[in-house]
């Protein structure tokens, strides 16, 4: 079980500013809860690019691969001239080999972001605070119990409006 | 949009989800009469044949493969809006795009019902389906109608992942507001959202690649719709202009649908301060926009006739200027390029009641468009001994009204259970 302490903020500054201050003290330990996405915050904390990008591409190459072995291994398994064209006409199995390209891209998109942002879950995390999709910006800071009081004062000096204790 | 808050914003979009009065049922139970009796003219038709309607030859393709076409171009303006704005960062996207998304998903689920109902034989359109059969037979991927299976289904997915992963989010905001069954609902569609910054990483950089992946479709479904007739040798289909040109015309009907669904909308649930005049006002000049490229469409297609010295293309053309059909074509003509070039005075492009009516009248020349195209070329192909003229029968016109009403009454439904404005994205905005 990890423990934390959740400092509530009332602006994004202000929680960028306790970010960039906790960063030094408390490496690899913050994370925050905002309502809408702060791209400032992983800079501020270095977080690498996601690897979704990877899984999009892996999908677009997929998809793209499956078109052409859809169209062509059918031809080839059941070969049959239509239209006088060739058996494996590359021009319109290039279609369908585009649009796999888009389908399969997309899906693999949305499973990476699930896989990575660890979704999806029955329920939220033990110590979710509602106030956090609404007006209110959090910085989670790990830390052990007998820490708490310390890392509350800090928090509190930086702005915070409370601090909540919280076992995850 | 400096009015608005946090606090201000969850409160207002909430309040739209809240249990709706007699009138919203009484609308619903409207609808659902027409979509029963849509039915009912399906099911004379399944019973008796497809010679309860008035498609027949040389007409086979009539008002179903009209509505086909019709419903899929609508649903492109969702796309345009959701995906190509969001990518060029157009911020005025953020209040409408959730609505245009909603009348995307609803419109290619309402397109893709009609080449069902055009089938003789509805309970064997697997077929066009790519499974393994135990003579080893495929679809014919060199069809066009083919691509079309790949190109709409694909879309339908694409553009249901986009909507529904847009939504998230929000969905976690109904979720935190909400008490009792309700509370447990949003939750599981909410899948245990809660705004970390892990959660936000990967969530923004799915988004940019999924608007990445849907904007080509833009371009490429109405392009592959547009392939079922320019692959032929039909005089008035064969031509090469038809992808661009049916592109704009989908952007163009489209953008009409959202504004008829959003001026109501904004209104009965009060969104003034998130949909503005200036967002109405943006779509109007868009619509500007696509109103030019379908007149210069309409008099490429004509002067290409004329040019190529095919006399079945001049006598195509000649017939649909002053034909049988003729007052279809007029129609269309002034609603669709006439039309939106009133929008180039402010005083229309501010009046909703004045951006209502010209949509309406847009939505109306659009289908006229789909119709005229479909309908004059099949009825005066290359050989007079098949000429014959086609009059939509009761079964059709019947199923035509209940394909409106069935998508009318998914949005309305939509409307009632999701926020119809995107929280994350208008709080971003301020």
């Amino acid at each position: 079980m990890s423990h934390s302490a959740i400092g509530f903020f009332a602006d994004v500054t202000s929680l960028l500013r306790a970010v960039e201050s906790a960063r030094a003290e408390h490496p690899g330990k913050l994370h925050t809860i905002s309502p809408i996405p702060l791209p400032e915050v992983d800079q501020v904390l270095g977080a690498k690019p996601s690897p979704v990008r990877r899984f999009t591409l892996a999908g677009a190459l997929l998809g793209f691969l499956a078109g052409w072995a859809l169209t062509i291994g059918s031809a080839e398994h059941y070969p049959l001239i239509v239209g006088g064209k060739p058996l494996i006409s590359l021009t319109p199995f290039g279609v369908v080999a585009y649009i796999c390209t888009i389908l399969f891209g997309a899906l693999f998109t949305v499973a990476g972001m699930l896989i990575n942002a660890r979704l999806p879950r029955i329920q939220v995390g033990r110590g979710y605070d509602p106030r956090l999709t609404g007006n209110r910006f959090g910085l989670q800071v790990i830390c052990r119990p007998e820490e708490f009081e310390t890392v509350k004062r800090k928090l509190l000096e930086l702005g915070a409006e409370e601090v909540k204790y919280v076992e995850v | 949009m400096n009015q608005l808050n946090y606090t201000r914003i969850d409160a207002d979009l909430v309040k739209t989800m809240q249990p709706a009065g007699r009138a919203y049922y009484l609308v619903l139970a409207c609808l659902a009469a027409v979509v029963a009796w849509g039915g009912y003219a399906w099911s004379v038709q399944l019973r008796r044949g497809l010679g309860v309607a008035g498609i027949n030859w040389p007409v086979g393709w009539g008002v179903y493969i009209t509505l086909f076409v019709f419903w899929v171009g609508i649903a492109h303006s969702g796309t345009l809006i959701s995906a190509v704005l969001f990518l060029f960062r157009v911020r005025w996207r953020s209040s409408i795009y959730r609505s245009a998304e909603a009348v995307t998903v609803f419109a290619v689920m309402t397109a893709g019902l009609f080449p069902l109902i055009h089938l003789g034989r509805p309970w064997v359109a697997y077929w066009l389906m790519p499974y393994p059969q135990m003579g080893g037979l495929s679809p014919n991927y060199r069809s066009p109608l083919v691509w079309d299976v790949f190109a709409v289904s694909t879309y339908l997915t694409v553009s249901a992942l986009f909507f529904f992963t847009g939504m998230v989010p929000d969905l976690a905001v109904v979720r935190d507001r909400s008490r009792g069954w309700r509370e447990k609902v949003y939750g599981l569609l909410a899948q245990g959202w809660q705004g970390t910054d892990r959660q936000w990483r990967h969530y923004t950089a799915a988004y940019v690649f999924l608007a990445g992946l849907a904007t080509p479709l833009v371009i490429s479904v109405h392009s592959i719709v547009s392939w079922d007739f320019a692959m032929s040798i039909v005089p008035g289909w064969h031509t090469t202009i038809f992808p661009p040109y049916f592109v704009a015309g989908a952007i163009h009907s489209g953008l009409a649908m959202v504004m008829l669904l959003v001026i109501p909308m904004r209104r009965l649930f009060g969104l003034n301060a998130y949909i503005t005049g200036e967002h109405l006002g943006n779509m109007a000049k868009m619509m500007i926009l696509t109103g030019m490229l379908l007149g210069y469409s309409y008099a490429v297609e004509f002067f290409i006739a004329w040019y190529s010295g095919n006399p079945y293309e001049r006598a195509i053309f000649f017939y649909r200027a002053f034909g049988d059909y003729a007052w279809a074509l007029w129609l269309l003509v002034a609603a669709n390029v006439g039309g939106p070039l009133l929008f180039f005075f402010s005083r229309i492009r501010r009046s909703t009641a004045w951006l209502f009516a010209l949509c309406l009248l847009i939505t109306v020349g659009m289908f006229f468009e789909r119709f005229v195209i479909i309908v004059t070329s099949l009825a005066r192909d290359y050989d007079p001994f098949t000429w014959r003229l086609y009059t939509p029968r009761w079964p059709e016109i019947s199923i035509l009204f209940a394909s409106f009403a069935w998508f009318f009454l998914l949005f309305l439904l939509f409307a009632k259970a999701f926020p119809v404005v995107s929280m994350w994205e208008v709080k971003e905005t301020l």
